[in-house]
């Protein structure tokens, strides 16, 4: 192959054409699409790193939040975990309680049992005893003596009474 | 009662000045006379006058009452209210003794009371009322010993069977009050 400047004159020229039919294509036709295209894609990116945020925000309240209902549920627990203790000694303070009251119950009925049935015993024997006594004491106030005696008592007894409030007066 | 009352007050207000201790207890025997035999004054005042007369003054002189009486009774017969005599005899008796503070007792005792024990009795309650009292024995074994001396108003008694009813109470209050 021959080396000739007209050769190389037109092939740079070719070049130069081809490089400003490029640039002129890119200039009048690509150029404001491109731009826009990446304005565009700029501007989603924007978006998105906006949604990002947004979204990490809220991930990291909802972190928070998490933690906070942890740290909730923990202290719950622990609470629970409290008042079931001071609930099953105050259970087994009222089992004590109970029991010393069913004790006493027990207790109670059995004595008030007995002393129903001593009262009732007493009542059935009562009438005859007073009947006995009535019979016994006819017999000995039968005797006129002993009748006179009883009035006498009581009239010594009066003296007496009289005695006492003439001279305390 | 009122109609009673009225008639033994409106009695009382005339004659009480006329009516000593004696009159007094005959008045109660007359009422314990016609308590018992109250239906049979009921069907005599449905008699003739003359007979309702004779019956009244037949009742006066056996009962030793007041002469006052007969009007009284003339009264109740006339106006066919006989039915009212019981209620103003009791009602003459409890009024005469509160006005006149001559309380008439029943003295009751399981043997016969001798009558110096009647007297100190007598005097006991006298002192103890402050006034003169009535009074008509009767004797009731049931006593068993000792005397129960009781008014209208007043019992005083000391007997074998008050204190045994004493005792009763007593023992059964003690029994009730353990239960």
């Amino acid at each position: 192959m021959e080396f000739s400047f007209l050769g190389l004159f037109f092939r740079l020229l070719n070049f130069a054409i081809i490089i400003y039919i490029l640039v002129y294509v890119y200039l009048n036709y690509l150029r404001a699409s491109i731009l826009k295209s990446i304005s565009n894609s700029i501007s989603k990116i924007s978006t998105l790193n906006s949604l990002l945020k947004t979204k990490s925000d809220k991930s990291s309240d909802l972190s928070h939040q998490i933690k906070e209902s942890q740290d909730f549920i923990f202290d719950l627990d622990r609470k629970f975990k409290k008042w079931s203790e001071f609930k099953e000694s105050e259970l087994g303070l009222l089992n004590l309680e109970k029991k010393t009251i069913e004790s006493d119950i027990k207790t109670r009925r059995s004595r008030q049992s007995e002393v129903l049935s001593n009262y009732f015993l007493s009542l059935e024997i009562l009438p005859e005893c007073m009947d006995s006594a009535r019979t016994d004491l006819k017999t000995v106030y039968s005797n006129k003596e002993n009748q006179q005696k009883f009035i006498q008592g009581v009239f010594s007894n009066l003296n007496k009474e009289h005695f006492i409030n003439e001279t305390s007066e | 009662m009122k109609l009673a009352s009225n008639i033994a007050n409106a009695f009382l207000n005339l004659y009480i000045k006329e009516i000593d201790k004696e009159d007094f207890l005959s008045i109660i025997d007359f009422y314990r006379f016609v308590k018992s035999n109250g239906k049979i004054f009921f069907d005599l005042q449905y008699l003739e006058k003359p007979v309702q007369l004779e019956l009244i003054n037949s009742l006066i002189s056996n009962f030793k009452l007041i002469v006052h009486f007969k009007r009284l009774m003339e009264v109740l017969f006339i106006q066919k209210r006989v039915y009212l005599l019981k209620d103003v005899l009791f009602l003459i008796i409890l009024d005469y003794q509160k006005r006149t503070k001559r309380y008439y007792f029943e003295m009751t005792s399981a043997i016969s009371l001798t009558e110096e024990q009647v007297v100190f009795i007598k005097n006991y309650i006298n002192k103890s009322l402050g006034s003169d009292i009535a009074y008509r024995l009767s004797v009731d074994e049931n006593l068993i010993a000792g005397f129960q001396a009781k008014s209208s108003f007043y019992v005083w008694e000391n007997s074998v069977s008050k204190n045994l009813k004493k005792i009763e109470s007593i023992i059964f209050r003690e029994l009730n009050e353990g239960k």
